[in-house]
């Protein structure tokens, strides 16, 4: 299969498309917004026009859609460079924040939090002592005689997600039902709603960093499909880098669950589209799953506020337009090119 | 360049089963030595141990004189390059992409390979002629190829010796001679020395100065190849009674070992 190479002009189209389906996207609900409009209001408070708008349109825009939508770009750009990484580190097509039990983890920590307080910066911090714990166990498990197979890395993530789902459901059964059970639960389901600037400012930086640490160190993924030997004598620190990528990619996923709950399918259908597209050394994969899993999630947010009256999880969402597209991605490729 | 073990033994943590005893051995510039054993009788063990990866119990590797453990791991991996037996991975690169990875001992840890780095893995893949591979995915290659790739890779680093792990294993006739060519071609050529794992005296013989064999008890058998590589020794080493003849063709002698019988001689 022919793979379209990373051009520059692919590389700036790469950088902008995120931010043209925002623009598009931000137009999008209820109360739709033209493209044009959009673009004026955006830029009114940096062309010092912001006065002559109308409030309505400032209020929908800034108040409402804008942080929703940034957080939704990063959540999907966060997400699928998470999944990728895991990806390359364990060699493992499977490998994601789902599969490997890390996002059960930090589910479990941030919903403990949750449960005695409401403070984010608490919740982020126990999402990612949990996820931590719950990575390092399904690599300990998988682990034998140094080595881990495909099957026992994603049994293995199988089991510490059960365990870790099965702790959920404790935390639930004794949250309070009246205030601390439905926030927990609708949490659960992954929802983008009612984020607003502070909170924002608070996750941001920490998706922000490991998805940083993730691409610079992308050309580096590519060693670890080697063997243990072969990595070392290509002259890497070889526990060095698996430690960095791993904590990375733990800290950004516990920092997208603890914000928004688990969104599925982002980090394992992501990747897998930019591999087919664009090949498998992840100097190309990671930048493009950065870009893809923003527009992606964006795309899926909007559809999620927008599609019905009720607001839909988004979970579920990812959920029913991932599987029949993974399924249709497994039957063309017949699995080989995973 | 010179590279020695010295005295080196080694036994697993937890076993009791001396898998290496009192192993001398000298490698100089240009010269390629094999080493010959039975299935499971402990080489890659020994490559392992004497490329560091595996600590000798008591003796050294030393490079130059200078203790292994005492050089930096960037700095060793420039002079010495590894060559894996060829296996596929799950995630594909190009022979492109692959070939480059051999750049990283070169680069710092958040850096990226630049032009310079890829203009150098294409001389690498133009020197043992496989450039026609560059644009194709490892895993749809034949054994030979990638094993010709793997040792493109090994090259970037321009390194002083090559350490191969049974190089020719699982490759047909012809594969086997693309790879034997190579190896001989890069120390005769270049003065690049070679140390090769295989299980084919007669590949030995062909291309090797000096040879190893190990025995089962961790003992070794160290010196010229068409001396080390005899029927006596084979016979011990292997438990394989053989023949050793040489055929001239084209004017040029090639050894021939031919199994008899896998009987050991002892018990005839």
């Amino acid at each position: 299969m022919s793979r379209a190479t990373l051009t520059i002009r692919s590389r700036i189209l790469l950088l902008l498309l995120p931010f043209a389906v925002a623009v598009i996207c931000l137009g999008i609900g209820r109360y739709s917004i033209s493209v044009a409009d959009t673009v004026r209001v955006l830029f009114s408070p940096l062309t010092g026009t912001a006065a002559e708008m109308d409030s309505t349109q400032l209020s929908v825009l800034f108040g409402v859609r804008l942080p929703r939508v940034i957080l939704a770009m990063f959540i999907g750009a966060g997400l699928a460079v998470s999944g990728a990484a895991f990806q390359g580190l364990f060699t493992n097509p499977l490998a994601t924040p789902d599969t490997l039990g890390v996002a059960s983890g930090a589910s479990f920590g941030a919903a403990m939090a949750l449960m005695f307080s409401k403070n984010l910066l608490a919740v982020q911090i126990s999402a990612l002592i949990f996820g931590m714990c719950a990575i390092i166990l399904t690599t300990l498990i998988s682990r034998q005689k140094g080595k881990s197979t495909i099957i026992m890395v994603v049994l293995s993530g199988m089991v510490v997600s059960s365990l870790f789902q099965a702790l959920v459901s404790l935390v639930k059964y004794v949250a309070d039902p009246q205030d601390v059970l439905p926030s927990i639960t609708y949490w659960l389901m992954g929802s983008l709603t009612g984020i607003s600037y502070s909170s924002l400012m608070l996750g941001l930086p920490f998706i922000l960093v490991g998805t940083l640490v993730i691409f610079f160190l992308r050309w580096r993924l590519n060693i670890m499909a080697l063997s243990d030997d072969e990595a070392r004598s290509l002259g890497v620190n070889v526990k060095r880098i698996r430690l960095m990528i791993m904590f990375a990619a733990t800290f950004v996923t516990a920092s997208c669950v603890s914000m928004c709950g688990q969104v599925g399918w982002v980090g394992l259908l992501v990747p897998h589209v930019a591999r087919m597209l664009f090949g498998s050394n992840n100097k190309n994969v990671v930048p493009v799953s950065i870009s893809f899993g923003a527009v992606f999630l964006v795309v899926i947010d909007t559809l999620a506020r927008s599609a019905t009256a009720a607001e839909i999880p988004i979970s579920i969402l990812t959920a029913v337009i991932g599987a029949p597209f993974f399924i249709l991605l497994l039957r063309k490729t017949g699995g080989t090119q995973l | 360049m010179t590279f020695e073990v010295k005295n080196g033994c080694y036994r697993y943590p937890g076993t009791e089963r001396q898998v290496l005893q009192n192993i001398c051995l000298q490698v100089e510039s240009g010269k390629v030595l094999s080493i010959l054993g039975s299935n499971g009788v402990g080489k890659t063990t020994l490559l392992r141990c004497m490329m560091g990866m595996l600590q000798w119990d008591s003796g050294e590797s030393l490079l130059n004189g200078t203790p292994l453990r005492q050089i930096p791991e960037r700095e060793l991996w420039q002079k010495i390059a590894y060559v894996p037996q060829a296996k596929t991975s799950v995630f594909s690169y190009t022979a492109k992409e692959m070939v480059t990875l051999g750049r990283s001992a070169h680069l710092k840890m958040f850096e990226l390979p630049g032009a310079e780095d890829e203009k150098l893995a294409l001389a690498c893949m133009e020197s043992i002629g496989i450039l026609d591979l560059k644009d194709k995915q490892c895993n749809e290659m034949s054994g030979g190829e990638l094993q010709m790739v793997l040792i493109a890779r090994a090259m970037t680093s321009n390194p002083a010796m090559l350490i191969l792990d049974e190089p020719e294993s699982n490759l047909d006739f012809k594969n086997q001679l693309t790879v034997l060519n190579c190896i001989q071609e890069l120390s005769r050529r270049r003065g690049i020395s070679a140390v090769i794992n295989t299980h084919y005296p007669d590949h030995a013989l062909q291309i090797a100065d000096d040879a190893l064999i190990l025995n089962r008890d961790g003992t070794c058998v160290y010196g010229k190849s068409t001396e080390v590589i005899s029927e006596e020794n084979l016979n011990r080493a292997f438990s394989v009674r053989v023949c050793i003849r040489s055929v001239e063709v084209e004017n040029e002698a090639f050894h021939c070992v031919i199994p008899i019988s896998s009987r050991s001689a002892a018990a005839h």
